[in-house]
C-alpha cells in the first residue's frame, strides 16, 4: 500500500463518518427519508472511490456495477415510499 | 460528484426536502427517461416517477430551488431527440 492509497481510505473514512453523521442529526421534519436518501450518496461516493483505489480489475469492475445498480435501489426506495401512501416516519 | 454539496448542506443543516411535481415540454419516452436520469444526476435532485402521457414528473429536491434549476438539461435533450 502506497501513499496515495492511504490518503484516499483516510478520504473515504471521513467521508463515511459526515454521511452518518447527517444520517443521525436531522429529526422531526417532513419528507425527511427523500433527504435521508441524498445523504446516503455520499457513501456511494466513498465506497466507488475505496474500490477504484485498490487498483485491480475485479474491484474495479465492482465499483463500475455499484455505480449503475446504486441509482436504481435508491430510485426503487423512493418510488415505493412515495406510492404506498406511507406517512412521515421519522 | 454530487457528494460535495450534499456534505456541505449536511453539515450546515439548512435542508428543507420536498417533493416537487414539475411538466416538461419532452414528448417522446427515451428523451423523458434521459431528463429523468439528468436530474438525478444533478446534486440535490432526485427522480421519483414519470408520467409518460402526462409529461408530469415527480422531483424529490433536498433545498427548495426552482424549475429551472432543477432540468437545466431539457433543452439540450429537446434539441437532440425531438
Amino acid at each position: 500500500m502506497n501513499i496515495v492509497q492511504a490518503v484516499i481510505f483516510i478520504i473515504a473514512g471521513a467521508l463515511v463518518l459526515i454521511a452518518s453523521f447527517g444520517l443521525l442529526r436531522f429529526e422531526k421534519m417532513p419528507n425527511i427519508l427523500y433527504a435521508r436518501l441524498h445523504i446516503i450518496g455520499v457513501l456511494d461516493s466513498a465506497c466507488i472511490l475505496t474500490l477504484f483505489a485498490y487498483g485491480k480489475v475485479n474491484l474495479a469492475l465492482i465499483a463500475i456495477l455499484y455505480f449503475i445498480l446504486t441509482p436504481v435501489a435508491i430510485h426503487s426506495i423512493a418510488k415505493s415510499h412515495y406510492e404506498g401512501g406511507a406517512g412521515d416516519d421519522y | 460528484m454530487s457528494a460535495v454539496n450534499v456534505i456541505y448542506l449536511c453539515m450546515r443543516g439548512t435542508i428543507k426536502p420536498e417533493v416537487k411535481v414539475i411538466d416538461t415540454v419532452l414528448k417522446k419516452e427515451i428523451s423523458q427517461a434521459f431528463l429523468a436520469n439528468s436530474i438525478t444526476l444533478t446534486p440535490g435532485t432526485l427522480t421519483i416517477d414519470v408520467d409518460h402521457k402526462a409529461q408530469k414528473l415527480t422531483v424529490s429536491v433536498l433545498t427548495p430551488r426552482d424549475q429551472s434549476a432543477i432540468i437545466p438539461f431539457e433543452k439540450y435533450i429537446k434539441g437532440v431527440f425531438e
